[in-house]
């Protein structure tokens, strides 16, 4: 390159660089104020003026984020679930505290179902002069129009649906479910708000799409606005057909990525209430925390082991070996050492209060290492086993590495060697679910009030946790299957008490824990906070302290 | 070459760029475990049969290599496909978070470039001094702190302190919505004339930017020093000084422009970097910028907003690039195209 090209200009720019940059820094800084103050004096929004806060604002924050949508019927993550069941009225609700005894009772039914001797029908009688939040006129079309297109969208959570053939519309307010086979737990299906009813005028104008952005129902509040990722709004809806439901406040639903940040916006009162399964260290310090209270839905979930009986020249095959390992589990000390005692240990029958539970359930006894060495000389493995354990470090709670450690410690005492794997989410879901592991830390949690709920699920050869542990036994199917042809509550307890004696038999879960569910929050800003059933809040009783 | 059929070529260089790395990505997303299904359906109800049927109706049961090339395809029209799990175009869950992460990085590189280069050239002009130390320790264990740690102690600074900052999020959700026109905060605050509304935006960029910011500004002020130092000890500068400029001329004239060569790459290739704390930033903060919409995405293994989201970085990061070519052809007389 001839220097000539460049000596002058270098000069040049060795005299002027310094004073340009300058000179661009406050050209910039200079024009961006300037932009700014026209731009805020002379533009006339378009908009017109915000409206008055009519409401107060109560702030619940929380990690469980949209997954899909708002839709009822699509989006089946406990959050939306959550918002859904203030958005939407289902036809029947559990009352809150079910426990120790299911109740349902009608919310948008007018009363309890009319069953058919045979089963296969059921006639509902509806609540009349109820509106949806658009003023569409609730009535048995929108029921038949709200079923129909459960089954027809992209819904993934239909599946509770799953025994109903067809809505019938028999008069303006009575409909009719037609079932493909007797079900009993239908009612606490009706329960979810994923088979509650939809606008369906929202429905023809919005098309699917939009109307999962903001979908339109009966319930107390109304979906206002959604930030993606960032927040829900929710307003009360003043038509609400309850006068003792409509809501005093606004709610806003406000996603977190992080709960550790949570927790310190909970505390500064950037939010004032939090919801989330935190790490049981930041429970116990919000637990002793003066300025903040706690409300409980006992049986979240439960933390349990799975025992593997269908993996051919698995020791796990053998009755023994599950009981034996089913005998050097100490619940308690995995409760007091791994959460801390803020999930109480569990030695219950996993069907929980409310859903009929056999109370001489007596499977899991004390912690007994002899016995268990013992079983498993029986057993003829007079040396120990090596089994592998699998677990999934994240999706079900941080703490199920300790846990898995602290099991690991326990069996080795009656000569259960344990292989530790940990394996990622997406692979170990997919292994469980196929029922490859031959041992596995997982969860279970019901999804609506019905002991078939669990039962189909956890005994049926059907049901999509009994593939974990390959069970496949005829009394089990056969027990499932008269528990949810059967309406008669007596009759219903004894049979799912068989049903609960005949698995504690067979050994193939070994519950842990049970997974609490709590809602921090500052007394001083928001009142009414409680809990309701499973993991559901009733956000309407939410109210700002009368000192506010 | 001529100025414009540099700016062409580069511009043309990108396409097999993107495709090679859409490539990659598509293989270790196939390669890696996981299925967007089961993300979708979740591990408890879904029966075999509506796993299936949703395998169906994304297409996941086509062949690996008619998925892939029907994605290119797509691709060379534009378009990025649906997410697989929020079922809208990639381009709209796009469009929906890059402003968030347009105002988190802008404000984070107006902080950091004064900041950073100018701390390093002061470190400079004080070389071996006690200022020059600190400045170059203080900016090397900066550097050396993870951005989610940091931001986390700024975090609980703030409430241990009771700071009247909020620690996340991007607007406080008591303000009643300013309605949304251009997506970006501080705009739209401006453009509602909501000067409430406007300190609440400003307000929530403090902490994130300030650890983006000084992320960027920390690798910065190294660079920056270490090239001022260099020119400083060139025989041109000795010669400025022998011919009787007075130090600060020498300083001014002599030594910051030829530094800045080095210094304005650098900055170039931070957009990168700075992309990838904005994603760890995003997360401590739960900022709804495009770094969280990545994150999910790869937790839902949603392929095709993976695959977007990565095209979109490395367009940003490539254009970046092409402009610190240019603007080299401005600094630096001797590079000619």
């Amino acid at each position: 390159m001839p220097s000539f090209i460049y000596a002058p200009r270098r000069h040049l720019l060795t005299v002027t660089k310094m004073k340009r940059t300058y000179v661009v820094i406050a050209a910039i800084v200079i024009i961006a104020i300037i932009a700014v103050s026209v731009g805020y004096y002379y533009y006339t929004p378009t908009t017109a003026p915000i409206t008055p806060k009519q409401y107060p604002t109560i702030v619940l924050g929380t990690t469980l984020d949209v997954a899909v949508n708002l839709d009822p019927g699509v989006d089946y993550n406990v959050g939306v679930l959550n918002l859904n069941n203030i958005v939407f009225d289902p036809l029947y609700e559990a009352a809150p505290g079910i426990y120790p005894d299911l109740i349902l009772k009608p919310r948008l039914a007018a009363d309890n179902p009319v069953v058919s001797p045979d089963g296969l029908h059921w006639t509902i009688p509806l609540r009349q002069g109820v509106k949806f939040q658009d003023g569409t006129p609730f009535n048995a079309t929108a029921v038949k129009f709200s079923f129909d297109r459960l089954k027809t969208v992209q819904s993934y959570s239909a599946w509770i649906l799953d025994s109903v053939d067809s809505v019938d519309v028999v008069d303006t307010y009575t409909v009719q479910y037609n079932l493909k086979y007797p079900n009993a737990a239908l009612e606490g299906a009706l329960t979810m708000a994923v088979a509650a009813p939809v606008s369906p005028s929202a429905v023809q104008n919005m098309g699917v799409q939009n109307f999962g952005a903001l979908p339109v129902g009966t319930g107390p509040f109304k979906y206002v606005e959604w930030q993606k990722g960032d927040h829900v709004t929710l307003a009360p809806f003043e038509g609400y057909w309850n006068q003792s439901r409509v809501p005093k406040v606004r709610l806003v639903y406000k996603i977190f990525t992080d709960s550790a940040a949570m927790k310190l916006a909970l505390e500064k009162g950037d939010i004032d209430i939090a919801w989330d399964y935190l790490a049981t260290t930041d429970y116990q310090s919000m637990l002793t925390n003066p300025n903040l209270k706690s409300a409980i839905a006992a049986e979240g979930y439960i933390v349990w082991l799975t025992l593997n009986d269908g993996i051919a020249g698995s020791p796990l095959e053998n009755v023994h070996v599950r009981k034996a390992i089913e005998l050097s589990v100490d619940q308690k000390e995995i409760s007091d050492k791994v959460y801390h005692g803020v999930y109480p240990p569990d030695e219950d029958t996993p069907f929980l209060p409310g859903f009929y539970p056999k109370p001489s359930w007596n499977q899991y006894k004390p912690t007994d290492p002899t016995q268990a060495k013992a079983l498993l000389t029986d057993a003829g493995y007079p040396n120990g086993i090596d089994v592998n354990l699998y677990f999934t470090p994240v999706s079900y709670g941080k703490e199920i590495p300790d846990v898995a450690a602290l099991l690991q410690e326990q069996l080795a005492k009656s000569g259960i060697r344990l292989k530790l794997n940990s394996v990622e989410a997406a692979t170990f879901v997919k292994n469980f679910r196929a029922g490859n592991y031959e041992m596995a830390i997982g969860i279970m949690s019901p999804d609506y009030p019905d002991p078939d709920n669990v039962a189909s699920f956890i005994a049926s050869s059907t049901g999509s946790y009994s593939k974990r542990v390959r069970l496949n036994d005829t009394m089990l199917d056969q027990l499932v299957q008269q528990g949810v042809s059967t309406t008669d509550p007596a009759q219903r307890a004894k049979i799912y008490g068989d049903l609960q004696d005949r698995l504690a038999d067979l050994a193939v879960y070994v519950p842990l824990v049970h997974q609490n569910n709590y809602w921090f929050y500052r007394p001083t800003a928001v009142t009414g906070v409680m809990s309701y059933y499973f993991q559901y809040s009733p956000w309407w009783t939410l109210d700002k302290p009368a000192s506010t | 070459m001529r100025l414009r059929t540099f700016i062409l070529l580069r511009l043309l260089l990108t396409i097999p760029m993107v495709l090679l790395l859409v490539t990659v990505v598509f293989v270790i997303m196939h390669i890696l475990p996981g299925d967007p299904v089961l993300a979708v359906l979740g591990s408890k109800a879904a029966s075999q049969q509506q796993i299936d049927l949703l395998r169906h109706q994304l297409g996941l049961d086509k062949p690996l290599y008619v998925q892939y090339l029907e994605y290119i395809f797509g691709l060379l029209r534009g378009d990025f496909g649906n997410s697989l799990v929020r079922q809208d175009p990639v381009t709209t869950e796009m469009a929906i978070h890059l402003p968030a992460t347009v105002e988190l990085t802008f404000w984070s590189m107006l902080l950091a470039i004064p900041l950073g280069i100018y701390s390093g050239v002061f470190a400079a002009k004080n070389v071996g001094g006690k200022i020059d130390a600190s400045i170059r320790i203080g900016s090397l264990v900066r550097w050396c702190i993870p951005v989610f740690w940091f931001g986390l102690v700024l975090q609980i600074i703030v409430v241990q302190y009771g700071l009247p900052l909020p620690i996340a999020g991007q607007a406080n959700p008591r303000i009643v919505g300013v309605p949304e026109v251009t997506g970006l905060y501080v705009v739209d605050a401006i453009w509602a004339h909501d000067p409430q509304a406007l300190a609440d935006a400003f307000l929530h960029l403090i902490l994130p930017v300030l650890t983006l910011g000084t992320t960027m500004a920390a690798s910065l002020t190294q660079i920056a020093r270490t090239n001022v130092v260099d020119v400083l000890g060139e025989e041109y500068i000795k010669v400025a000084s022998l011919k009787g400029c007075t130090d600060e001329r020498v300083f001014r004239k002599h030594a910051l422009p030829n530094a800045m060569i080095p210094i304005l790459t650098y900055t170039g290739l931070q957009v990168a970097v700075l992309l990838q704390g904005a994603i760890l930033t995003e997360t401590v903060f739960s900022w709804p910028g495009l770094g969280r919409l990545l994150v999910d995405a790869v937790g839902y293994r949603d392929f095709n907003l993976i695959q977007g989201c990565v095209v979109l970085f490395a367009l940003v990061v490539s254009l970046a690039n092409l402009i610190v070519d240019i603007s080299y052809a401005i600094v630096d007389p001797r590079v000619r195209f």
